[in-house]
């Protein structure tokens, strides 16, 4: 998202109704829904990696978003690192700001399902940030 | 239907995210993978322009790559994405018809290692690359052999 869509505009778009994201509960910031097209692997019900990712670039710029208010943050890449097997439940992702310069931030986010600190996945992105007023690409 | 390549059998109506993103086979030539998908307004975030998130991409990648270590295995057999890295440029335009090119790199104790890009079918405009490596073989058992 280019803009500094908060949580509840982005909800409600195409992309959040597909992620079925939602608050995080306890110590999660964010939340994907468990849902059948969320399944890469059909035969040991394992969630897609790409669905993983997704989740993790979303819940990166979101927050950054809470951040750099006066900022579009727009994400640059992501480099994800799948832990352990998913399983066909809901996808918690928690994300830590590692640093914010003038035109980039830098944030990492760790996804689990049963326990925190069991992750299943973590992923570290690489944001960009933009004045309002510059025409997002 | 008999001979269909392990990955037009992966890209099928019958995978969960088929529903939201269709993901077609076109061929493979030279170790290099390549499908066409048509940017699915279900992924769009910025409904004002009908701009797609970047996770469309990285869901397109890895289904390919996924679908390119199948292809060369020769079996719609498990496979675990272990580690995935995107660079994205521009975001697609919901309805912008796309390729995804998957290059086979090599195997090496039960990793594959590919890369791919994501490019405008009408413009050869790149949109986002990756970079991927796969395990293969998870706890379940193959899907069945390349027929």
């Amino acid at each position: 998202m280019a803009s500094s869509m908060d949580f509840a505009e982005f909800a409600k778009t195409p992309m959040g109704r597909w992620l079925q994201i939602q608050p995080g509960i306890d110590d999660s910031k964010y939340t994907a829904r468990f849902g059948e097209h969320h399944i890469g692997n059909p035969v040991i019900r394992a969630l897609h990696g790409g669905f993983v990712g997704s989740l993790i670039e979303v819940a990166a710029e979101l927050e950054l978003a809470q951040h750099v208010e006066d900022k579009n943050v727009e994400l640059v890449s992501s480099s994800i690192e799948y832990l352990r097997v998913t399983r066909d439940r809901d996808l918690h992702a928690k994300v830590e700001i590692v640093r914010i310069a003038r035109r980039l931030a830098f944030v990492d986010v760790w996804c689990w399902q049963d326990e925190a600190e069991i992750p299943v996945a973590r992923g570290s992105c690489i944001l960009r940030l933009s004045d309002k007023t510059e025409q997002a690409g | 239907m008999q001979n269909q390549h392990p990955a037009a059998k992966f890209f099928s109506s019958r995978h969960p995210i088929s529903k939201f993103v269709e993901i077609s086979f076109l061929g493979v030539s030279e170790n290099i993978l390549t499908a066409s998908v048509v940017a699915s307004s279900a992924f769009v975030d910025d409904p004002q322009i009908g701009r797609l998130h970047s996770g469309f991409c990285t869901l397109v990648l890895d289904t390919v790559m996924g679908g390119t270590v199948m292809g060369e295995i020769g079996e719609i057999r498990p496979i675990a994405t272990v580690e995935l890295t995107t660079r994205h440029r521009r975001r697609p335009i919901a309805g912008e018809k796309l390729l995804c090119r998957s290059k086979f790199e090599g195997q090496h104790n039960e990793m594959a290692h590919l890369s791919s890009q994501i490019i405008v079918e009408a413009t050869g405009e790149t949109l986002s690359t990756a970079t991927a490596v796969f395990m293969l073989g998870t706890r379940a058992e193959p899907l069945g052999p390349r027929v």
